[in-house]
């Protein structure tokens, strides 16, 4: 098996600029990738673990989810990409029986890939994730743009014609909302 | 530690920290959701393409006498490669790359007519769009582009896809609007600070080509190829043109 094959059929020159295109927000040769090995990985864990089509699909695309994460911020190296992405989509099928509880939490077995590694309790993100959905659209916007999209006070000043202390103001109450929101709903539960 | 924030026994430091971490957390949250449905949409495709290939294979010939399915095999064969041959030689024809008798400025007309406006990943989601930019992006999206300009205007545009959509809009229109496309892609690029920087070069370049300033578009074409992203080889063409 060629350097090639064994990984996605890219160089390793292809492969550096497929993590870059990953961490300029560039889709389409990620999105390729998955075209081109989708039916075989999905034929593998289809016949390895006796999955039905609809699961061995989940899986699959829940495992390139997370090589997707692990290429953008450098985790995974060019090398032998074919066999990571096998471990990714072992792990995957492990965490589907997880879930289904068909297997005992401590039988599951963690790689030292850290593909299991979600340090946040799910639970506690849906209710902030509730939170910010009753933000009011204005609120929403700022922080989206502040937090996700990284902009800095100055630009956002600049595109609501304030001042970059006004936007820094307006996240600030923002925030506090959020807070409330978010403690509010903690409480409850 | 969410126990403790709970009870409001973090000072106010850690607390920041922790919303901080649950909004970095959300963002790369709705960002996995996107590519979820997009790699969903592809492995649904595959599935249909090899499903119908697959009924294709089991499908029994058609019972006809040998010497008629004969004939009409080489009728079928023949209309297929003359309608192969004509959609060829169309598609040479209107390509602007193909098409060496095209000056650069006809050639950035035609790529402005033929290509697909960008729709741009991780950029107006589903579930974080207001009424106002859902009417703008379903616009766009139906290459309504008059219609996208209009409701983009009305939002108005606050971030750099924003402004970046209404840009192409207003270019993409039937008579393109060069100075609105010009003031957003630059709001746009000033704005995103190197996000979508390919996208934003290539169209001001095909803009700048649209109003015959070569020189402008010529140092759009030129970053086009030390950005060496998406729009390379035709960044290249038009050079050459020039």
């Amino acid at each position: 098996m060629s350097n090639q094959q064994k990984n996605w059929g890219l160089s390793e020159a292809g492969f550096k600029e497929l993590q870059d295109e990953l961490i300029g927000g560039l889709e389409s040769r990620f999105q390729l990738v998955f075209k081109q090995n989708f039916q075989r990985y999905c034929n593998y864990i289809r016949s390895e673990m006796k999955l039905s089509y609809d699961d061995a699909s989940d899986v699959t695309v829940e495992a390139f989810i997370k090589i997707h994460r692990f290429i953008r911020e450098g985790r995974i190296s060019y090398g032998n990409l074919d066999a990571y992405s096998m471990q990714a989509i072992r792990n995957e099928y492990l965490m589907l029986l997880r879930k289904r509880k068909q297997l005992p939490e401590s039988d599951v077995e963690v790689s030292n890939l850290e593909l299991l590694d979600e340090e946040y309790d799910e639970s506690t993100l849906q209710q902030f994730e509730q939170a910010f959905g009753r933000l009011g659209e204005d609120c929403r916007s700022l922080l989206q743009q502040h937090y996700f999209q990284k902009m800095s006070h100055r630009d956002i000043g600049a595109a609501l014609n304030i001042s970059e202390d006004a936007s820094k103001t307006r996240t600030k109450v923002c925030r506090n909302k959020l807070r409330d929101i978010f403690q509010s709903l903690l409480n409850a539960a | 530690m969410i126990d403790k924030y709970k009870q409001g026994e973090l000072s106010e430091a850690e607390m920041e920290q922790l919303e901080e971490a649950l909004l970095q957390k959300l963002a790369e949250k709705q960002a996995e959701d996107k590519l979820r449905q997009n790699l969903r949409g592809i492995a649904e495709s595959l599935r249909t393409e090899t499903n119908k290939a697959e009924e294709a294979k089991e499908k029994p010939a058609s019972p006809r006498p040998l010497k008629v399915a004969h004939r009409q095999l080489w009728v079928a064969w023949a209309a297929a490669a003359a309608v192969f041959l004509v959609l060829l030689a169309v598609w040479w024809l209107m390509s602007p790359a193909n098409n060496t008798n095209l000056n650069a400025p006809q050639m950035a007309l035609q790529y402005l007519k033929q290509e697909n406006a960008p729709i741009l990943s991780n950029s107006m989601a589903d579930d974080t769009l207001s009424t106002a930019e859902q009417a703008a992006r379903s616009a766009y999206l139906e290459k309504n582009y008059a219609a996208a300009v209009l409701f983009f205007k009305k939002l108005p545009p606050t971030t750099a896809s924003h402004h970046f959509y209404l840009g192409v809009a207003a270019l993409k229109q039937e008579n393109p609007d060069f100075a609105l496309a010009e003031t957003q892609l630059l709001q746009a690029r000033s704005l995103g600070q190197g996000w979508q920087e390919d996208a934003i070069n290539w169209h001001l370049a095909l803009l700048y080509l649209g109003q015959k300033n070569t020189s402008k578009a010529r140092k759009e074409l030129e970053h086009i190829i030390v950005v060496g992203r998406d729009n390379v080889t035709k960044a290249d063409l038009l050079l050459k043109k020039l």
